[in-house]
């Protein structure tokens, strides 16, 4: 029964439905080889207990929730930056320990109406804040592929989870490419759909405007069926615009009809000198399998690419200094006991002092600096009238094309510590994802083969704004035809053949 | 990175530096601003996209920090009174 651990989520549910796998038994063993590997790769802030906690919960009809095909009782995890009422939920950072919320995100809720069971909270940088969950304010996540490097962030633990058999899904955030960066360093699907497809009510806040939750599956086909059970509208989040009877696995079936589309390739993002030599080499073999697949292939110029990341960095920066001014140790989390001898301010500064990390710390600091007095104009307007000019550049590139094509990192995934001594070379990892959080389009990251060092590279491909089901029928079709499917990392497999389940 | 500007930032983000982190922080924040620095020189071309929310020349106060005043004589078994209290109703 532990070979089933290895298949992608739909090929699972199917064997469910079919009466010959039991939910229950296969979550059970998911929860415990999760706790085997664990040590190795450290995915998990929290595991959950064996008794689901949601199992006694009353379970609507699935038909009452969506009449199409959805994700059900399946083992997925939670990024621990999205609120779970009855697991602890830290947004990976030491001001927000031992909080439990008195609610589920709306993800969650729906989540556990289809039935699917939590195995645990996935680690991240603190509040997404990082490309590589070095961040985290508890310990570092490892790859995989590779237990000396990084697996991305801020949603690593969330990819590494799917990667190493901890989970067939993960719910993950995305402000700048956080869900696809990891996805493409660790071998797995990673999906960002357009800004409020899915509820941001209950996903702690960073930057408001750029936050997405996303997600991170082996297949496509895993995917769309989580879209269907988590992309609602939702009365709680008012950037809510979910389409209601959208279908985003039936989509898959009208992949055909995409082999006469019209893909841009992003020539400033296959830029050699910004980019490892085995990724552009293993994004031009995918360019020839879309191409021999029926696509049209059309390299296309979007020169703002250059400004992006200050751009992003100045507007998520300041967003998160106003976001996270609520920390102040009262309401949430880490609190002291009290001290007369202290008024209020000295009493928020020892708590924020002591739970932020330090690249928290800078981003508030540069929000804060952005927004000051004499600098808002040269730095935060700035960069809006930036990401109003990309998203009309790229509106423009989709009167032309269909999709657009880029590597998701412009690297392969790099040793622990390699980046920690100067922040902007962890900055630069976002360079490719950031402009789907910018542009407000929706982006999936795809496998795209392994480097001559067995690490993972990905793919990324955007749509227009709300053009999420087309685009997941674009990713199928590239699944097809390059015939990659999810491997399992030999490590993963040394470790599955010596479980005793 | 001037010592004063790092230390006003701090004041506002309600944060603190130590003394032994200071200085590292403030390396490491000088290479972020270089970073983002570009963005100032650029010559946007507004009329081209949708205007701006704030249209005219945003005016910003001077940033100051803002002491909240303690309460010393306020009891420490003070509670709020709830709705129905207030109301006359009973509070259900």
């Amino acid at each position: 029964m532990k070979e089933l651990l290895r298949l992608p989520a739909h090929r699972v549910q199917a064997l469910i439905e079919g009466g010959e796998v039991d939910a229950r038994e296969l979550f059970l063993l998911q929860l415990r080889f999760a706790r085997f590997v664990e040590p190795e790769v450290s995915s998990f802030l929290t595991l959950a207990d064996e008794e689901p906690p949601h199992a006694s919960e009353p379970q609507v009809e699935l038909a009452a929730l969506r009449g199409n095909r959805i994700l059900s009782q399946i083992p997925v995890s939670v990024k621990d930056i999205i609120a779970t009422r009855d697991l602890a939920t830290s947004a990976g950072s030491r001001i927000l320990s031992g909080y439990v919320p008195p609610y589920d995100a709306t993800a969650v809720r729906l989540l556990k109406e289809a039935r699917n069971f939590i195995v645990g909270k996935t680690n991240l940088d603190e509040f997404g804040m990082g490309s590589s969950t070095e961040y985290s304010g508890y310990f570092p996540t490892h790859n995989p592929w590779d237990l000396s490097r990084v697996p991305g962030g801020s949603s690593g633990g969330a990819a590494s989870s799917v990667a190493a058999l901890q989970s067939f899904v993960g719910l993950g955030s995305d402000t700048g490419g956080s869900v696809r960066q990891p996805a493409a360093l660790c071998g797995v699907v990673g999906f960002k759909p357009t800004y409020g497809f899915i509820s941001r009510y209950g996903l702690i806040a960073y930057a408001s405007s750029l936050d997405h939750i996303g997600i991170t599956a082996r297949e496509v086909t895993d995917v769309a069926l989580m879209m269907n059970v988590v992309a609602r509208p939702d009365p709680l989040d008012a950037t809510s615009q979910a389409p209601p009877d959208a279908d985003y696995v039936a989509a898959l079936d009208k992949r055909g009809e995409l082999k006469s589309a019209k893909i841009g390739v992003v020539k400033e993002l296959m830029d050699p000198e910004l980019m490892d030599s085995e990724v552009i080499a293993l994004c031009e073999d995918s360019l020839r399998i879309l191409g021999s697949a029926g696509v049209d292939v059309v390299r296309v110029s979007l020169p703002e690419v250059r400004h992006l990341l200050p751009a992003y960095y100045i507007l998520a920066a300041a967003e998160a200094s106003s976001n996270l001014a609520r920390y102040d140790g009262i309401r949430y989390g880490l609190g002291f006991p009290a001290d007369t001898s202290m008024d209020l301010q000295k009493q928020y500064l020892r708590v924020r002092v002591s739970g932020f990390g330090e690249e928290v710390k800078r981003r508030i600091l540069l929000g804060t600096y952005v927004l000051s007095a004499g600098y808002a104009e040269a730095y935060y307007n700035q960069a809006r009238q930036l990401r109003r000019l990309v998203a009309a550049s790229v509106a423009d590139l989709f009167s032309k094309v269909d999709f657009l094509f880029s590597p998701t990192s412009p690297f392969l995934a790099f040793k622990l510590g390699e980046r920690m001594d100067d922040p902007t070379k962890m900055y630069a990892c976002d360079v490719c994802v950031v402009l789907a959080n910018l542009a407000n389009v929706p982006a999936i990251s795809l496998p795209a083969g392994l480097s001559r060092s067995n690490l993972p590279v990905g793919i990324q491909l955007m749509a227009p704004s709300g053009e999420d089901a087309r685009l997941l029928a674009m990713g199928r079709l590239y699944e097809e035809a390059a015939a990659f499917g999810f491997r399992t990392p030999p490590l993963v497999a040394k470790k599955l053949d010596e479980f005793k389940a | 990175m001037k010592e004063e500007l790092l230390n006003h930032l701090c004041e506002l983000a309600r944060l603190k530096l130590s003394k032994a982190e200071e200085a590292d922080f403030a390396a490491k924040f000088a290479q972020v601003l270089a970073f983002v620095d570009e963005i100032k020189a650029l010559e946007l071309n507004a009329g081209s996209v949708l205007p701006l929310v704030m249209k005219e020349r945003q005016e910003t106060a001077e940033d100051v920090v803002c002491e909240a005043e303690s309460s010393p004589e306020l009891p420490r078994d003070y509670r709020v009174g709830s709705i129905g209290d207030l109301e006359g109703g009973d509070g259900a």
